[in-house]
């Protein structure tokens, strides 16, 4: 009989996450999704060193511009938070949040119904 | 009126042997021979309706000119029944033979072979109409003889010839022990009345041993354990129709001769007779299902559930027995013995309708292997639906044929605790738990009957290719489908036919108990209710009531006619429940999901043998099966064929027959001694006999 | 890349009242929605995530939310891994068995995106060339939190990223 297991049960309490009723939190070092700090970002002429070690194509050169004012996009999707534009960065503008709560119902801003309707993709038909 | 009607029926067979035999044209010959035989049969029916109904015995005695004296011949109602059941299934086997046996045509002696079968049929006519016991011993013999002729129709088939061998040597070593019983019993007179009597004045062991006899010579027939030996082998060797006859009728001949003689001849049973049998009964049919689970060729897994039928019958006649042996229960007694013989029609009608069946599948598709078949109820829709309608009614499903007589003896051995004999009940506890195992087994088989060999997809080109039978097989089948659907939704038509036939063999009639016209003992208050369901279509319908009750007071009661009704009305009902309800939103049809798998071949379906593994397993020590994986063949690089095989050996084959055959071969091998070629031994041996009679004389 | 055309957006995509839809859905699937999930060519890293959402510690029962085997009996199909050409036909072939309504989620970056195969021949990449996504969770792998956000998005319980 494994009592012992009761016991320990019972002395530890529910450790079960309240998550979304009470809020959570992960560790400070957690990789979650990496952020751009605007201010920071200055993209020279050419492809940025960034773009250039992002695993994933995440990061993209939205506008190119030569007097550093270009802008900088991250496919937030695309992410595998493995870290390595952070270390290219020459600015420093690249840092990893701990943030978790990462899911979108969109991936570009344009905005796909919620479920319901049933959509096929071309040539698939609907017996 | 009656013994004319008898002889008409035997004319009807040797008319058909001449015909058969005669008639110049092959096509002319065949029909006209199996119609012949048919016209018997239906003569034969007529007849035992008649006996059945009240009219009179018919007594014949046929002074031959044989030795052994003048052929005695007389119908009571218990040999009625017998030959109702013998004219009710010849009638549609003859039929589906004109249409079976005509692609045989040419190839196999089929003008012999109709002539043997009208001989058979002739035969079992004469067992159950024997009045003494020399006639009943010859018709026993041609029976023997003519079964095995009939079965062998493909002689070239070395297969077929030993399992016709088999049965006839089993039926001949059963009939060395009916001879010896028969020889102690009358005492020198055969007629039956002296042989009743010289049964009832014997004194123990010698009744015993008479008994033993009795039930080892017709359960050699019969198929009991551990004589069961030929029935798998013989069955499916024979041609559709033979088969179909041996299963349903010969068979029960085997039981016939127990009730006629172990149970009518000798009227003071010992107390261990019953249980005996009951326990024979209950062994031979569940082990006879379980061995069925695991056959691949469809008539061997009808053959293994003839068996277990068998067992299930003789299993009541016990129950009959050993409720006969105590003070008191006769009604009990007739009961039992009720629920037997009309486990033996709806077995007779549902094995016969499934062997036919089996036997258009073979023609169909050439094969009789459950695993290369499938999707047959596409091709050959109608077959597979009277095989559907067979395999429910042996499966008990309500509400056919099948359903009620299990039923019944089942119910009627939950009776058992009116007994006082603590023995008697333990056996009947077992008994009853064997034969429950035993009815879910069965259902296990046919299901996988029928979902591997008729629905699905077919497994093979051979079955994709299958086409209908000939007219006239489907037409018999839908004959013996007829008469299952009628007997199922309306048991008391046939009830009290098998109530008079078992009427004064262990006890008393029982029909007023069995088929009240209405409730007796009901509170006042339900009695309008009471009488208008048990009365409901009386006035309609040509029998004495609508429910079935089988114990002397109101333990149980069932009506499959009630049920049909009440199922149709509920599926009627949810039916246009269904219907009426408003519907919102459009329907979607999509392919069935399977897994989401692209490509669905036949291949990926249930086989026999997965089905049935599972329970080869758990029964492992008792079924000593062997499996075999083969090596692998390199059919293109690497990729090859496997091939895996298992073998499941006969009941009893090694604990059993093995052995035996070993010993006698190793005695034979001894006595070969004597057989050294030397002529001048063989004179010694003469000389040395002589010498031994002269002594045995002087002294 | 391969040659899979991209979904073409077909005329309802827009709805005129989403946050009605997507009210009326959470309420139909509050406190039971049924999940299948299709492994798509997936590392299983996503797998192990989704494995431990069922543990003790996040237990994804308590919100209502369960694991379905058939597609026939599930309300979302949960989806991992960079669709691989082999992958297509059965994948489709599980959206097709699921009865309306149904909400479809990527899980995962190669779900999302393709991920680290985007480029590969061998793979149709997004699911959104597939089938419409309503939620998209992201990661390699996302956490167990990360899932419970995304499933709760999809049941309209809690915010999205922004």
């Amino acid at each position: 009989m494994q009592l012992s297991w009761l016991w320990r049960g019972l002395r530890t309490g529910v450790l079960t996450t309240r998550y979304p009723k009470a809020s959570e939190a992960m560790p400070e070092r957690w990789r979650g999704v990496v952020r751009i700090d605007p201010d920071r970002c200055r993209p020279g002429a050419g492809l940025p060193p960034c773009v250039s070690a992002c695993l994933p194509a995440a990061l993209s050169l939205d506008v190119a511009a030569a007097d550093g004012t270009g802008r900088l996009s991250l496919d937030a999707a695309a992410c595998i938070a493995c870290g390595l534009c952070i270390g290219a960065c020459p600015d420093g503008a690249l840092a990893m949040t701990a943030s978790f709560e990462l899911a979108t119902r969109s991936r570009t801003g344009r905005e796909t119904p919620t479920g319901g309707t049933a959509q096929r993709s071309g040539g698939e038909k609907r017996r | 009126m009656t013994e004319f009607l008898l002889l008409l029926s035997l004319t009807f067979d040797g008319t058909a042997i001449l015909a058969a035999l005669l008639v110049r044209r092959a096509s002319l010959a065949r029909r006209l021979g199996l119609a012949a035989i048919a016209a018997g049969g239906m003569v034969a029916l007529l007849l035992a309706g008649l006996v059945l109904g009240g009219a009179p015995e018919p007594r014949l005695v046929i002074a031959s000119g044989l030795p052994l004296g003048e052929l005695r011949l007389g119908l009571d109602p218990l040999g009625a029944f017998f030959l109702g059941l013998i004219g009710l299934l010849t009638v549609p086997t003859m039929i589906y033979a004109d249409g079976y046996l005509q692609p045989h045509e040419g190839r196999q002696p089929i003008r012999p072979h109709i002539a043997i079968v009208a001989g058979l049929v002739a035969v079992m006519t004469l067992v159950v109409t024997a009045a003494d016991g020399i006639t009943f011993l010859a018709a026993w013999e041609m029976l023997a003889w003519l079964s095995y002729l009939a079965v062998v129709l493909e002689v070239d088939d070395r297969r077929v010839a030993r399992a016709g061998f088999l049965m006839l040597a089993v039926s001949e070593l059963g009939t060395f022990g009916l001879i010896g019983a028969l020889l102690t019993i009358g005492g020198g007179r055969f007629d039956f009345p002296s042989l009743a009597a010289g049964g009832a004045a014997l004194g123990e062991p010698t009744a015993s041993l008479v008994f033993l006899g009795f039930i080892v010579g017709f359960g050699a027939k019969a198929g009991l354990l551990p004589l069961q030996l030929w029935l798998p082998e013989a069955h499916p060797a024979a041609p559709s129709h033979v088969s179909a006859l041996l299963s349903s009728v010969i068979v029960k001949l085997g039981v016939y001769g127990i009730l006629r003689f172990a149970i009518t001849f000798l009227p003071n049973p010992a107390p261990w007779w019953g249980p005996a049998l009951i326990a024979l009964g209950a062994v031979t049919a569940v082990v006879a299902i379980l061995w069925a689970l695991f056959q691949s060729d469809i008539k061997r897994i009808l053959a293994y559930s003839t068996i277990e039928n068998v067992g299930i019958i003789v299993a009541a006649i016990g129950l009959a027995e050993t409720f006969r042996s105590e003070p008191g229960l006769g009604a009990l007694a007739s009961l039992a013995l009720i629920g037997a013989l009309y486990h033996t029609l709806t077995h007779a009608l549902g094995k016969s309708l499934l062997f036919l069946g089996a036997g258009s599948v073979d023609l169909a598709t050439g094969t009789r292997e459950l695993d290369r078949l499938g999707g047959l109820i596409r091709r050959l829709p109608v077959t597979a639906g009277l095989v559907l309608i067979g395999a429910l009614s042996m499966a008990a499903v309500a509400p056919f044929a099948g359903y009620l007589s299990e039923w019944m003896v089942l119910e009627t051995f939950l009776q058992g605790f009116h007994l006082t004999d603590f023995g008697a009940r333990a056996v009947i506890v077992g008994a009853g738990a064997l034969l429950a195992l035993t009815a879910a087994t069965a259902v296990m088989v046919y299901v996988r009957f029928f979902a591997v060999g008729f629905v699905g997809r077919p497994r093979t080109r051979a079955a994709a290719a299958a086409h209908e039978v000939p007219a006239t097989m489907r037409i018999a089948g839908l004959l013996i489908g007829a008469v299952l659907l009628a007997v199922g939704f309306l048991p008391p038509l046939v009830l009290g036919v098998v109530d008079r036939a078992a009427a004064g063999t262990v006890g008393p009639s029982v029909i007023g108990s069995l088929i009240p016209p209405v409730f007796t003992d009901l509170p006042g208050s339900y009695r309008p209710l009471v009488d208008i369901g048990a009365g409901l279509f009386r006035g309609l319908l040509p029998v004495g009531g609508l429910i079935v009750i089988p114990s002397p007071t109101l333990t149980t009661i069932n009506s499959p006619t009630y049920l049909t009704l009440v199922e149709i009305l509920i599926v009627g009902l949810v039916a246009l429940i269904v219907r009426a309800i408003p519907r919102r939103g459009a329907d979607a049809s999509a392919p069935v999901w399977a897994g989401g798998i692209s490509r669905t071949t036949p291949q990926i379906q249930y086989t026999g043998l997965a089905y049935s593994n599972p329970v080869r397993l758990i029964f492992a020590t008792l079924v000593h099966s062997s499996s075999r994986r083969g090596p692998v063949h390199a059919v293109h690089g690497d990729a090859g064929a496997l091939t895996y095989s298992q073998e499941v050996p006969a009941p009893l084959e090694r604990a059993l027959y093995q052995p035996i055959l070993r010993a006698v071969a190793r005695l034979a091998a001894a006595v070969k001694v004597i057989q050294s070629g030397d002529i001048n031994q063989y004179v010694a041996y003469i000389f040395l006999i002589v010498v031994l009679a002269l002594v045995l004389r002087i002294l | 890349m391969n040659d899979v055309p991209p979904r073409q957006a077909a005329a309802d995509d827009t709805i005129a009242d989403e946050r009605l839809l997507r009210r009326r859905i959470a309420r139909l699937f509050r406190g039971s929605f049924h999940l299948r999930h299709v492994d798509a060519g997936s590392c299983n890293g996503c797998e192990a995530e989704l494995r431990a959402i069922s543990n003790p510690f996040y237990d994804l029962h308590r919100l209502g939310i369960f694991v379905s085997t058939s597609p026939r009996h599930a309300d979302g199909l949960l989806v991992t891994g960079p669709i691989t050409m082999a992958m297509r036909g059965p994948l489709l072939r599980t959206y097709e068995a699921m009865p309306e309504p149904r909400l479809v989620i990527a899980v995962g970056a190669c779900a999302c995106t393709g991920g680290v195969f985007a480029r590969s021949p061998l793979v149709v990449g997004p699911l959104e060339r597939l089938l419409p996504v309503d939620v998209f969770i992201p990661g390699c792998p996302p956490s167990p939190l990360t899932l419970l956000h995304g499933l709760l998005l999809a049941l309209d319980r809690v915010e999205a990223a922004r």
